[in-house]
Protein backbone atom coordinates (compact mmCIF):
# COMPACT_ATOMS: atom_id res chain seq x y z
CA UNK A 1 0.00 0.00 0.00
CA UNK A 2 1.65 3.20 -1.12
CA UNK A 3 -0.98 5.54 0.35
CA UNK A 4 -1.05 6.36 4.04
CA UNK A 5 -4.06 6.09 6.30
CA UNK A 6 -4.45 9.11 8.58
CA UNK A 7 -5.93 9.03 12.07
CA UNK A 8 -9.31 10.40 10.96
CA UNK A 9 -9.66 7.85 8.16
CA UNK A 10 -8.71 5.03 10.53
CA UNK A 11 -11.37 6.24 13.01
CA UNK A 12 -13.90 6.32 10.18
CA UNK A 13 -13.06 2.78 9.04
CA UNK A 14 -13.25 1.42 12.59
CA UNK A 15 -16.57 3.17 13.26
CA UNK A 16 -17.95 1.85 9.99
CA UNK A 17 -16.83 -1.71 10.73
CA UNK A 18 -18.33 -1.62 14.25
CA UNK A 19 -21.56 -0.04 13.02
CA UNK A 20 -22.01 -3.00 10.67
CA UNK A 21 -22.75 -5.26 13.66
CA UNK A 22 -26.04 -4.41 15.33
CA UNK A 23 -25.33 -6.37 18.49
CA UNK A 24 -21.72 -5.26 18.73
CA UNK A 25 -18.45 -6.90 17.79
CA UNK A 26 -15.16 -7.74 19.52
CA UNK A 27 -11.53 -6.70 19.21
CA UNK A 28 -10.21 -9.66 17.26
CA UNK A 29 -12.99 -9.50 14.69
CA UNK A 30 -12.67 -5.72 14.31
CA UNK A 31 -8.96 -6.15 13.62
CA UNK A 32 -9.64 -8.86 11.04
CA UNK A 33 -12.29 -6.72 9.33
CA UNK A 34 -10.14 -3.59 9.29
CA UNK A 35 -7.22 -5.60 7.91
CA UNK A 36 -9.42 -6.56 4.95
CA UNK A 37 -9.46 -2.87 4.06
CA UNK A 38 -6.10 -1.45 5.08
CA UNK A 39 -2.71 -2.72 6.07
CA UNK A 40 -2.56 -2.14 9.80
CA UNK A 41 -0.63 -3.74 12.64
CA UNK A 42 -2.64 -5.64 15.26
CA UNK A 43 -1.31 -3.47 18.04
CA UNK A 44 -2.39 -0.20 16.40
CA UNK A 45 -6.08 -0.88 16.80
CA UNK A 46 -6.37 -1.03 20.57
CA UNK A 47 -5.55 2.67 21.20
CA UNK A 48 -7.99 3.62 18.44
CA UNK A 49 -10.81 1.62 20.05
CA UNK A 50 -9.92 2.98 23.49
CA UNK A 51 -9.95 6.56 22.24
CA UNK A 52 -13.25 6.12 20.37
CA UNK A 53 -14.67 4.63 23.57
CA UNK A 54 -13.42 7.53 25.70
CA UNK A 55 -14.96 9.98 23.24
CA UNK A 56 -18.31 8.17 23.63
CA UNK A 57 -18.35 7.09 20.00
CA UNK A 58 -18.18 3.46 21.07
CA UNK A 59 -19.54 1.71 24.14
CA UNK A 60 -18.44 -1.61 25.53
CA UNK A 61 -20.14 -4.44 27.34
CA UNK A 62 -18.98 -7.81 28.54
CA UNK A 63 -20.81 -10.96 27.60
CA UNK A 64 -20.24 -14.62 28.33
CA UNK A 65 -18.78 -16.50 25.39
CA UNK A 66 -17.32 -20.00 25.56
CA UNK A 67 -17.20 -19.88 29.34
CA UNK A 68 -15.40 -16.54 29.58
CA UNK A 69 -16.12 -12.85 29.44
CA UNK A 70 -15.68 -11.29 26.06
CA UNK A 71 -15.63 -7.53 25.57
CA UNK A 72 -17.96 -6.24 22.88
CA UNK A 73 -17.86 -2.87 21.16
CA UNK A 74 -20.99 -1.15 19.94
CA UNK A 75 -21.46 2.18 18.18
CA UNK A 76 -23.30 4.94 20.11
CA UNK A 77 -25.64 7.65 18.83
CA UNK A 78 -22.88 10.24 18.73
CA UNK A 79 -20.60 7.65 17.13
CA UNK A 80 -23.18 7.24 14.39
CA UNK A 81 -23.29 11.02 13.93
CA UNK A 82 -19.52 11.12 13.72
CA UNK A 83 -19.55 8.27 11.20
CA UNK A 84 -22.07 10.06 9.02
CA UNK A 85 -19.92 13.17 9.17
CA UNK A 86 -16.87 11.13 8.12
CA UNK A 87 -18.88 9.53 5.32
CA UNK A 88 -19.90 12.91 3.91
CA UNK A 89 -16.37 14.27 4.19
CA UNK A 90 -14.95 11.16 2.56
CA UNK A 91 -17.42 11.35 -0.32
CA UNK A 92 -16.36 14.92 -1.10
CA UNK A 93 -12.70 14.17 -0.68
CA UNK A 94 -12.62 10.93 -2.66
CA UNK A 95 -14.70 12.41 -5.48
CA UNK A 96 -12.22 15.24 -5.86
CA UNK A 97 -9.23 12.92 -5.76
CA UNK A 98 -10.91 10.53 -8.22
CA UNK A 99 -11.68 13.32 -10.63
CA UNK A 100 -8.17 14.65 -10.39
CA UNK A 101 -6.48 11.27 -10.85
CA UNK A 102 -8.73 10.42 -13.78
CA UNK A 103 -7.54 13.61 -15.40
CA UNK A 104 -11.01 15.16 -15.36
CA UNK A 105 -9.96 18.04 -13.18
CA UNK A 106 -11.64 21.31 -14.04
CA UNK A 107 -12.28 24.43 -12.03
CA UNK B 1 7.75 -16.60 24.24
CA UNK B 2 4.25 -17.86 24.86
CA UNK B 3 1.02 -16.06 25.55
CA UNK B 4 1.33 -16.31 29.32
CA UNK B 5 4.80 -14.76 29.36
CA UNK B 6 3.74 -12.11 26.89
CA UNK B 7 0.81 -11.05 29.04
CA UNK B 8 2.82 -11.11 32.27
CA UNK B 9 5.48 -8.86 30.76
CA UNK B 10 2.84 -6.56 29.35
CA UNK B 11 1.21 -6.27 32.76
CA UNK B 12 4.56 -5.37 34.35
CA UNK B 13 5.26 -2.79 31.66
CA UNK B 14 1.88 -1.17 32.21
CA UNK B 15 2.40 -0.72 35.94
CA UNK B 16 2.77 3.05 35.57
CA UNK B 17 -0.50 3.31 33.65
CA UNK B 18 -3.71 4.27 35.52
CA UNK B 19 -5.33 1.12 36.83
CA UNK B 20 -8.51 1.49 34.79
CA UNK B 21 -6.57 1.85 31.54
CA UNK B 22 -4.31 -1.06 32.48
CA UNK B 23 -7.21 -3.42 33.18
CA UNK B 24 -8.90 -2.36 29.95
CA UNK B 25 -5.78 -2.97 27.86
CA UNK B 26 -5.00 -6.33 29.49
CA UNK B 27 -8.59 -7.47 29.04
CA UNK B 28 -8.39 -6.46 25.37
CA UNK B 29 -5.25 -8.46 24.69
CA UNK B 30 -6.46 -11.46 26.75
CA UNK B 31 -9.62 -11.42 24.61
CA UNK B 32 -7.50 -11.03 21.53
CA UNK B 33 -5.40 -14.10 22.23
CA UNK B 34 -8.48 -16.06 23.23
CA UNK B 35 -10.35 -15.19 20.03
CA UNK B 36 -7.33 -15.79 17.81
CA UNK B 37 -7.16 -19.30 19.23
CA UNK B 38 -4.32 -21.49 20.39
CA UNK B 39 -3.11 -22.28 16.85
CA UNK B 40 -2.54 -18.62 16.06
CA UNK B 41 -0.88 -17.76 19.37
CA UNK B 42 2.61 -17.50 17.86
CA UNK B 43 1.31 -15.55 14.83
CA UNK B 44 -0.27 -12.99 17.13
CA UNK B 45 2.89 -12.66 19.25
CA UNK B 46 4.94 -12.24 16.08
CA UNK B 47 2.56 -9.62 14.75
CA UNK B 48 2.45 -7.72 18.04
CA UNK B 49 6.27 -7.77 17.99
CA UNK B 50 6.91 -7.58 21.74
CA UNK B 51 5.23 -6.63 25.02
CA UNK B 52 7.46 -3.54 24.97
CA UNK B 53 6.11 -2.45 21.57
CA UNK B 54 2.50 -2.97 22.67
CA UNK B 55 3.06 -1.15 25.98
CA UNK B 56 4.74 1.66 24.08
CA UNK B 57 1.76 2.20 21.81
CA UNK B 58 -0.70 2.11 24.73
CA UNK B 59 1.36 4.58 26.74
CA UNK B 60 1.90 6.91 23.84
CA UNK B 61 -1.84 7.08 23.35
CA UNK B 62 -2.30 7.92 27.02
CA UNK B 63 0.37 10.59 26.77
CA UNK B 64 2.92 8.83 28.97
CA UNK B 65 6.61 9.53 28.18
CA UNK B 66 7.19 8.73 24.52
CA UNK B 67 10.55 6.97 24.09
CA UNK B 68 12.36 8.10 20.99
CA UNK B 69 14.11 4.90 20.05
CA UNK B 70 10.98 2.80 19.78
CA UNK B 71 9.28 5.42 17.65
CA UNK B 72 11.99 5.30 15.05
CA UNK B 73 11.97 1.55 15.12
CA UNK B 74 8.27 1.46 14.30
CA UNK B 75 8.39 4.13 11.66
CA UNK B 76 10.62 1.97 9.50
CA UNK B 77 7.70 -0.33 8.90
CA UNK B 78 5.82 0.50 5.77
CA UNK B 79 2.11 1.18 5.66
CA UNK B 80 1.23 3.11 8.75
CA UNK B 81 4.16 5.42 9.03
CA UNK B 82 2.04 8.46 8.40
CA UNK B 83 -0.54 7.28 10.87
CA UNK B 84 2.11 7.18 13.54
CA UNK B 85 3.31 10.66 12.90
CA UNK B 86 -0.23 11.97 12.80
CA UNK B 87 -0.87 10.17 16.00
CA UNK B 88 2.13 11.69 17.67
CA UNK B 89 1.14 15.13 16.59
CA UNK B 90 -2.31 14.59 18.02
CA UNK B 91 -0.88 13.29 21.26
CA UNK B 92 1.50 16.15 21.69
CA UNK B 93 -1.49 18.42 21.24
CA UNK B 94 -3.41 16.54 23.89
CA UNK B 95 -0.58 16.78 26.35
CA UNK B 96 -0.08 20.48 25.75
CA UNK B 97 -3.80 20.95 26.23
CA UNK B 98 -4.62 22.44 22.85
CA UNK B 99 -8.27 22.50 21.87
CA UNK B 100 -10.10 20.66 19.14
CA UNK B 101 -9.93 23.69 16.90
CA UNK B 102 -6.26 22.98 16.46
CA UNK B 103 -6.71 19.32 15.70
CA UNK B 104 -9.03 20.28 12.87
CA UNK B 105 -6.02 21.75 11.17
CA UNK B 106 -4.66 18.26 10.71
CA UNK B 107 -7.27 17.56 8.06
CA UNK B 108 -5.27 19.42 5.44
CA UNK B 109 -8.00 21.61 4.00
CA UNK B 110 -7.57 24.15 6.76
CA UNK B 111 -5.53 27.26 6.39
CA UNK B 112 -3.46 29.03 8.98
CA UNK B 113 -5.53 30.17 11.97
CA UNK B 114 -3.88 33.59 12.02
CA UNK B 115 -4.53 34.09 8.34
CA UNK B 116 -8.26 33.50 8.51
CA UNK B 117 -8.61 35.51 11.74
CA UNK B 118 -6.95 38.49 10.04
CA UNK B 119 -9.45 38.22 7.20
CA UNK B 120 -12.29 37.94 9.72
CA UNK B 121 -11.17 41.12 11.51
CA UNK B 122 -10.77 42.90 8.18
CA UNK B 123 -14.25 41.77 7.22
CA UNK B 124 -15.84 43.05 10.45
CA UNK B 125 -13.92 46.35 10.53
CA UNK B 126 -14.76 47.24 6.95
CA UNK B 127 -18.37 46.10 7.31
CA UNK B 128 -19.81 49.65 7.77
CA UNK B 129 -18.28 50.63 4.42
CA UNK B 130 -18.54 47.40 2.50
CA UNK B 131 -21.87 46.43 4.06
CA UNK B 132 -23.85 48.82 1.84
CA UNK B 133 -22.41 47.70 -1.48
CA UNK B 134 -22.62 44.01 -0.41
CA UNK B 135 -26.31 44.35 0.49
CA UNK B 136 -26.82 46.35 -2.70
CA UNK B 137 -25.20 43.67 -4.82
CA UNK B 138 -27.30 40.94 -3.22
CA UNK B 139 -30.48 43.02 -3.64
CA UNK B 140 -29.58 43.76 -7.29
CA UNK B 141 -29.09 40.07 -8.06
CA UNK B 142 -32.37 39.27 -6.32
CA UNK B 143 -34.17 42.09 -8.16
CA UNK B 144 -32.84 41.06 -11.54
CA UNK B 145 -33.90 37.47 -10.90
CA UNK B 146 -37.43 38.53 -9.97
CA UNK B 147 -37.54 40.87 -12.99
CA UNK B 148 -36.44 38.11 -15.35
CA UNK B 149 -39.20 35.87 -14.03
CA UNK B 150 -41.82 38.63 -14.19
CA UNK B 151 -40.92 39.71 -17.74
CA UNK B 152 -40.88 36.13 -18.98
CA UNK B 153 -44.21 35.40 -17.36
CA UNK B 154 -45.74 38.62 -18.72
CA UNK B 155 -44.48 37.95 -22.27
CA UNK B 156 -45.85 34.43 -22.36
CA UNK B 157 -49.23 35.30 -20.82
CA UNK B 158 -49.79 38.45 -22.90
CA UNK B 159 -48.45 36.72 -26.04
CA UNK B 160 -50.83 33.82 -25.51
CA UNK B 161 -53.77 36.11 -24.79
CA UNK B 162 -53.06 38.33 -27.82
CA UNK B 163 -52.89 35.27 -30.08
CA UNK B 164 -56.24 34.03 -28.77
CA UNK B 165 -57.64 37.54 -29.36
CA UNK B 166 -56.29 37.54 -32.92
CA UNK B 167 -57.93 34.19 -33.66
CA UNK B 168 -61.27 35.43 -32.32
CA UNK B 169 -61.03 38.54 -34.50
CA UNK B 170 -60.14 36.34 -37.48
CA UNK B 171 -63.26 34.29 -36.85
CA UNK B 172 -65.44 37.39 -36.86
CA UNK B 173 -64.27 37.98 -40.45
CA UNK B 174 -61.85 40.91 -39.97
CA UNK B 175 -58.98 39.03 -41.61
CA UNK B 176 -56.31 41.76 -41.89
CA UNK B 177 -56.85 42.98 -38.32
CA UNK B 178 -56.94 39.39 -37.04
CA UNK B 179 -53.65 38.40 -38.73
CA UNK B 180 -51.97 41.57 -37.41
CA UNK B 181 -52.99 40.86 -33.81
CA UNK B 182 -52.17 37.15 -34.14
CA UNK B 183 -48.71 38.17 -35.42
CA UNK B 184 -48.15 40.54 -32.48
CA UNK B 185 -49.10 37.73 -30.11
CA UNK B 186 -46.61 35.37 -31.76
CA UNK B 187 -43.82 37.93 -31.46
CA UNK B 188 -44.53 38.41 -27.74
CA UNK B 189 -44.51 34.64 -27.22
CA UNK B 190 -41.29 34.26 -29.23
CA UNK B 191 -39.59 36.81 -26.96
CA UNK B 192 -41.01 35.18 -23.83
CA UNK B 193 -40.04 31.55 -24.50
CA UNK B 194 -36.22 32.04 -24.43
CA UNK B 195 -36.88 33.82 -21.11
CA UNK B 196 -37.75 30.40 -19.64
CA UNK B 197 -34.28 29.20 -20.56
CA UNK B 198 -32.75 32.31 -18.99
CA UNK B 199 -34.77 31.77 -15.78
CA UNK B 200 -33.76 28.13 -15.53
CA UNK B 201 -30.13 29.09 -16.09
CA UNK B 202 -30.39 31.60 -13.23
CA UNK B 203 -31.98 29.05 -10.89
CA UNK B 204 -29.77 26.10 -11.72
CA UNK B 205 -26.37 27.68 -12.21
CA UNK B 206 -26.00 31.32 -11.25
CA UNK B 207 -27.88 31.43 -7.92
CA UNK B 208 -26.39 28.17 -6.53
CA UNK B 209 -22.91 29.38 -7.48
CA UNK B 210 -23.44 32.68 -5.66
CA UNK B 211 -24.88 31.00 -2.55
CA UNK B 212 -22.06 28.43 -2.52
CA UNK B 213 -19.52 31.22 -2.84
CA UNK B 214 -21.01 33.15 0.07
CA UNK B 215 -21.09 29.93 2.15
CA UNK B 216 -17.44 29.24 1.39
CA UNK B 217 -16.49 32.81 2.29
CA UNK B 218 -18.20 32.50 5.67
CA UNK B 219 -16.73 29.08 6.36
CA UNK B 220 -13.33 30.55 5.60
CA UNK B 221 -13.87 33.58 7.82
CA UNK B 222 -15.37 31.80 10.81
CA UNK B 223 -13.98 28.28 10.72
CA UNK B 224 -10.75 28.68 8.82
CA UNK B 225 -11.54 26.18 6.07
CA UNK B 226 -9.59 26.73 2.91
CA UNK B 227 -11.39 28.42 0.03
CA UNK B 228 -11.48 25.90 -2.78
CA UNK B 229 -13.03 26.57 -6.14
Amino acid sequence: MVFNTGAALLDAIVLSVVSGEDTGTYGYKITQDVQQVIDISESTLYPVLRRLQKNDFLETYDQQYDGRNRRYYKITGSGMEKLNYYRDEWRDYSEKVNRCLKGEWSI
Amino acid sequence: MNRREFMQQLELLLMDVPVEDRIDALQYYEDYFEDAGYEKEQDVILELQSPQAVAQIIKRDLGIKPEQQMTQNRENQSGFHDYRTEYERQNSQQTTGENSNQSDQRQGTHVSQIDHKLWLILFIVTLPITGGPICGAIATIFGLTVAAFAVTFAMIVSGGATMVGGIIILCTGLIAKGILILGIGMILLAVGLPGILLCSLICRVILPAIIKGIGKLFRFLFRGEAMTV
